[in-house]
């Protein structure tokens, strides 16, 4: 049976990057705090014997896209319209995100490849055994991500973040 | 690009407490829920447990001094719903006692409480309300010799054979019984079958290679080496599930030298403790030879599920000095590096006993300073309820 130092343990070690991973994909914190929740009660639920750390982040990382993969189709998402992206509107006292609003925007695998390589700082080998993809592939989704990230913060913005 | 900001951006995202709460919240109800369905699941008693509840005892009814089915073909199986069993009436006295193999007191130098963590599967947080105590499926004598029970010859027969299979040896070029053991050598190694259901196997390396080596630095490579090895001799091990059983020790340059292990990790936790407790492999290599030691239990017939104390009661009574042990005195200040639940045996008992293990520091006026390490004794506190238990001196084994 599972104790709650385990428990703690998991959450001490993975519940930023899953919450991290999930604010990628989701439309409010609460989302992604609840996504946070099922994935760790999946751990509970079925989680194998790891070989080690990275073996288990991978498992757990494989279950958070497929979790987010079928939120993004359940009635709730499809029914839903966000009419802007306040996640990260500025508010008194609290951070102002740069860059991530636009990483948002990425299709999926790009935003999933650029957290994880710039991030988390995985490799591509990595990163294609989690997702079961070529590693030719990862670098195809890298490539458009950073593409597509050049053309959003085109001129000025980005010589801006370039000094920042 | 620079990804500075990128990462300045996510490092901004964290958890709360709480979240942690609620998170953790969450796992403890699914964790509760798993539990409860593997007991319901438990509690019924599947076909085949039954049809060998009637083949033991067929063999109890005509064997009544041991229960234990030598052939190597045909392992007795646990069941896991013991750990839950309603406790019967008129359960006999245990007789319990420590007996010691050779000279001085088994001790462990540590430099830090880590040193003694090792594959125990078994937590604080099991729910154990019984526990069953099992007969020693053999007893020898301060001599070595076999009163009752262990292997009989042809069960060390065909124990050697399979082994010899398992590892493809050549046919063997000397066959010795050693003290009612038998040993036989070939061109690629040794096999020893001992009585009592252990098994040594030396491999010359040379005429039999082997790809992994165990030279770990680091806990974490030990336990990778010992499931690699594991992985490489499964043909011999035969092991579902092996998981790392590995601990470590001090030479006398107060160097770091790993205990590699492994055991067959169960899915159940109960069963799980069990398989560590009745069945434990270890690897050790120098370089001409590996060394396999698979040191199993022969089990006799259950004695009864017997109630326990909790582990607060066994910390109270090893304060208050009601424990066995071969080791001195702990040392006033009760400094404990770690208390486990382990099945307890030697040779010479008569009984399979769940014992609690308490590793504590030794009362100083009996150690060497040494500096920078602690010299932990182990001290035992039995696990059932003292009215079933019937304490024996603490015997020495005669070493020679």
């Amino acid at each position: 049976m599972r104790d709650k130092h385990e428990m703690e343990r998991i959450v001490h070690t993975y519940g930023n990057l899953l919450l991290r991973y999930a604010m990628h994909h989701t439309v409010s914190l609460d989302q992604a705090q609840d996504i946070v929740q099922e994935i760790l009660i999946r751990y509970i639920k079925k989680a194998p014997e790891f070989n080690n750390e990275q073996h288990e982040r991978a498992w757990l990382l494989r279950v958070a896209s497929n979790m987010i993969k079928d939120h993004r189709k359940s009635w709730w998402q499809t029914h839903t319209v966000i009419l802007q992206d306040n996640l990260f509107e500025k508010q008194e006292d609290s951070y102002e995100y740069v860059l991530l609003p636009y990483v948002r925007k990425l299709p999926t695998k790009s935003r999933d490849a650029i957290f994880l390589y710039y991030y988390e700082e995985l490799s591509i080998k990595e990163i294609a055994e989690i997702y079961h993809a070529k590693i030719m592939t990862v670098e195809s989704w890298l490539y458009r991500g950073r593409k597509r990230l050049r053309k959003m913060l085109e001129g000025g913005k980005w010589n801006e973040l370039e000094e920042l | 690009m620079n990804w500075k900001n990128y990462k300045k951006d996510v490092d901004y995202i964290q958890y709360s407490q709480t979240n942690q709460q609620a998170w953790i919240i969450a796992m403890q109800q699914e964790e509760m829920q798993r539990c409860d369905d593997k007991q319901r699941k438990r509690g019924r008693i599947p076909v085949y447990v039954f049809v060998l509840s009637i083949v033991f005892l067929i063999i109890a009814i005509t064997n009544p001094m041991y229960v234990v089915d030598s052939s190597p073909l045909n392992m007795k199986m646990i069941d896991s719903a013991v750990f839950h069993q309603p406790i019967q009436d008129n359960l006999p006295l245990i007789r319990v006692g420590l007996t010691s193999g050779g000279m001085g007191f088994p001790s462990f130098i540590l430099a830090n409480h880590h040193d003694v963590d090792n594959g125990n599967p078994w937590l604080e947080e099991f729910s154990i309300e019984s526990l069953p105590v099992y007969k020693n499926g053999i007893q020898v004598g301060p001599r070595n010799e076999v009163l009752q029970g262990g292997h009989s010859d042809q069960a060390l027969q065909e124990l050697i054979e399979m082994y010899e299979k398992r590892l493809s040896f050549s046919d063997h070029i000397n066959e010795v019984a050693i003290d009612s053991n038998l040993e036989r050598s070939y061109k690629e190694g040794i096999i020893f079958i001992h009585r009592n259901g252990s098994i040594n196997i030396q491999i010359y390396k040379d005429k039999y290679p082997i790809k992994q080596t165990l030279h770990a630095t680091t806990r974490e490579e030990a336990q990778q080496y010992s499931l690699a090895l594991a992985q490489e001799l499964n043909n011999v091990l035969d092991l579902e599930n092996p998981a790392p059983n590995v601990s470590v020790h001090y030479n006398i340059d107060n160097e770091a030298c790993w205990n590699y292990g492994v055991y067959d990790k169960q899915i159940d936790s109960f069963d799980d403790m069990y398989a560590y407790s009745m069945k434990q492999i270890q690897f050790s290599a120098n370089d001409n030879d590996v060394y396999i030691s698979i040191n199993s239990y022969l089990v006799g017939e259950k004695m009864g599920d017997y109630p326990i104390i909790s582990l607060k009661d066994a910390r109270q009574r090893f304060i208050e000095g009601k424990y066995l042990s071969l080791c001195p005195s702990p040392a006033s200040e009760m400094d404990i590096a770690k208390i486990e639940l382990i099945y307890y045996r030697t040779d010479m008992s008569a009984y399979i006993v769940p014992m609690y293990l308490i590793y504590a520091a030794i009362d100083p006026a009996y150690v060497i300073d040494n500096e920078g390490f602690q010299t932990f004794g182990t001290y035992y506190v039995p696990v059932i309820d003292s009215q079933y238990i019937e304490f024996e001196d603490v015997s020495y084994h005669k070493f020679n």
